[in-house]
């Protein structure tokens, strides 16, 4: 079933220049050629030269139906995983970038919510980009939200929490909440992801306007510092109900969760906290309370 | 007897494809909705580990009776479905207890240099026994996996495969083909009228109608299991008419529909509408147009 292979290479339309030309098989290209290209009804000597040009035009324009389908779905499916890239883009520019990445990593997987993981690092290739330095990073952040979304759920369980009380936190732990993960970033991604989905309606009031105008002013501020004195911050990213939330966090807290994530006992993670009992505190109660702590479980014990 | 159809009553079920800008209000408390018998859902949508679509998933089988519908998993791709893919499948199948599970007769993945590729559309197969041969294996897998027969979808195309490889011609007709493999699958059918009527214009017929009807009547009644309905842009794409669900069900449709019903009297009928999405009430109106 030769032609599977050849028809799907076709609507995928990899040429010679394009970037994932290490998919390609010059001879399977040649060949496919051929087959589009030369004389689909040569074989058949009743055709004459006009019918097997036709022909040939109609090959191609059916073709372009399939692969015109294929990049408009992966550019709305692109467009609904990078959400915020999406906002921050001009339309045109997003759909430029989505067909280059469509061609660079035709698809694999079988759900169009699983394809773009590579979005952000494919951005730093591409030098039409670098006017806005910010994007990889806000790619990044919207596949990890996208990813915690769509985690398996788990179940929170407020009643766990009295074993703090009454077991030593050497032998118990945190359960994370779901998709709690740590990562972090050079630019204000937190700022500018709520620029991108605060004022997403196109119609805005006045007074919008002006908060708008006044946000991005902040935004562009904090761009200018990042670049100009770059500091990587922590940011901890987990899903409260059905939606994936990230925020800012100090070392301290991040050094909390990545202890959490390592499976040591609850007096590991506190210690990170040393002597600040009240910023410990606060740390536990906000975790519960946003979910980014699901429940306390006793340790297995060690061999 | 239709061991496809849910129903015996003369008249068949009807229900609509259901999107995700209209779950709330199919979810609501609308009187509207009780003109609905069930939905369609597009099992992909639903292939997540968590999160909010599996609980919407089963807010809507608890409302409605529904209709799974793959879209992605290619049966006629020459290669075995992957497990944990089928697996995603079949837990939507469980978790939304659906009445009817149905794909497509296409195939989209093939091995390009060493790279399983997957095309994210419906790509038409070759009307030959090797077709047949990959077909009724892939569709033994699903439905080993699932305990229960499916429904399989006739496509729209735009192309035929011996356009791509001259050796590949058909050995029989799209009609002879489907209860082939109806025969040898032991699966049944999801009659599109609107993708018949799309290629037929495709492929210049003169009276699309009665052209379709004369082959749809070749197949025996018990074989189909559900009917879509759909319409179709005006606007063409390269010269072809895209089937691209962006439209009321057209009138060619409607009176194909009407004499289709004759022949497939209990099978469901499902309003196909995807893109360039109606109101919810529109939608509806149109699944109870599909009651005489």
């Amino acid at each position: 079933m030769r032609y599977q292979s050849l028809l799907i290479q076709a609507v995928f339309n990899q040429d010679k220049d394009s970037p994932e030309k290490s998919l390609n098989n010059t001879q399977q290209e040649n060949e496919l050629s051929s087959k589009l290209i030369t004389k689909p009804f040569n074989d058949n000597s009743v055709n004459t030269s006009a019918d097997s040009s036709s022909m040939q035009v109609n090959t191609q324009n059916a073709l372009s139906v399939y692969r015109n389908n294929y990049i408009m779905s992966g550019i709305g499916a692109l467009s609904i995983t990078y959400s915020t890239v999406f906002a921050m883009m001009d339309e045109e520019d997003f759909r430029k970038l989505s067909l280059a990445y469509l061609k660079a990593y035709p698809k694999t997987c079988f759900d169009w919510a699983d394809y773009g993981q590579g979005l952000s690092e494919f951005m730093l290739s591409i030098d039409a980009l670098t006017s806005m330095p910010f994007l990889p990073e806000l790619a990044d952040i919207d596949w990890r939200l996208m990813q915690i979304e769509r985690a398996s759920s788990r179940a929170f369980d407020a009643a766990s929490f009295s074993l703090l009380q009454t077991k030593p936190l050497e032998t118990l732990r945190f359960l994370p909440g779901i998709g709690l993960q740590l990562t972090e970033a050079l630019f204000p991604v937190q700022e500018l992801y709520e620029l991108a989905h605060t004022y997403e309606d196109e119609c805005l009031s006045h007074s919008a306007q002006v908060q708008k105008q006044t946000s991005m002013n902040k935004v562009q501020g904090l761009i200018s510092s990042a670049i100009k004195k770059p500091t990587y911050r922590s940011i901890v990213l987990w899903r409260q109900h059905y939606k994936g939330l990230f925020e800012y966090c100090d070392e301290a807290t991040s050094n909390a969760f990545r202890s959490m994530l390592s499976n040591n006992s609850v007096s590991d993670v506190l210690s990170h906290f040393g002597d600040d009992q009240s910023g410990m505190s606060r740390w536990l109660q906000q975790s519960i309370a946003s979910k980014k702590v699901c429940a306390i479980v006793i340790r297995a014990r060690s061999l | 007897m239709n061991p496809f159809s849910v129903t015996e009553q003369p008249n068949s079920l009807v229900g609509v494809g259901l999107r995700h800008p209209h779950y709330a209000q199919a979810l609501s408390d609308n009187p509207i909705n009780t003109h609905i018998d069930f939905v369609e859902l597009h099992a992909e949508n639903f292939f997540a580990k968590g999160g909010i679509a599996l609980e919407l998933l089963q807010d809507a089988a608890q409302k409605y009776d529904i209709s799974i519908h793959g879209t992605s998993l290619g049966l006629g791709s020459n290669m075995a479905l992957p497990c944990d893919t089928l697996a995603q499948f079949a837990h939507v199948v469980n978790v939304s207890n659906a009445k009817w599970v149905s794909e497509h007769l296409c195939f989209n993945r093939a091995l390009v240099n060493g790279h399983v590729l997957h095309s994210g559309d419906l790509l038409p197969l070759a009307y030959n026994q090797a077709s047949l041969r990959v077909l009724a294996t892939n569709i033994a897998q699903v439905q080993d996996k699932l305990k229960r027969p499916i429904l399989i979808e006739n496509l729209s195309s735009y192309i035929s495969v011996s356009q791509i490889d001259p050796m590949q011609a058909d050995e029989m007709s799209e009609f002879a083909f489907l209860i082939a493999l109806c025969q040898q699958a032991g699966c049944g059918l999801l009659l599109d009228l609107n993708n018949l009527i799309v290629n037929a214009l495709n492929q210049q017929q003169t009276n699309v109608v009665d052209y379709v009807y004369e082959n749809i009547k070749q197949i025996p009644a018990h074989l189909v299991g559900e009917i879509h309905l759909a319409g179709f842009s005006d606007n063409k794409v390269n010269g072809f008419i895209v089937d691209d669900h962006a439209s009321a069900v057209s009138p060619q449709c409607w009176e194909l529909y009407t004499r289709a019903k004759a022949l497939f009297g209990n099978a469901a009928t499902l309003i196909e509408w995807d893109n360039k999405l109606p109101t919810w009430e529109v939608l509806v109106g149109e699944a109870q147009k599909a009651r005489f």
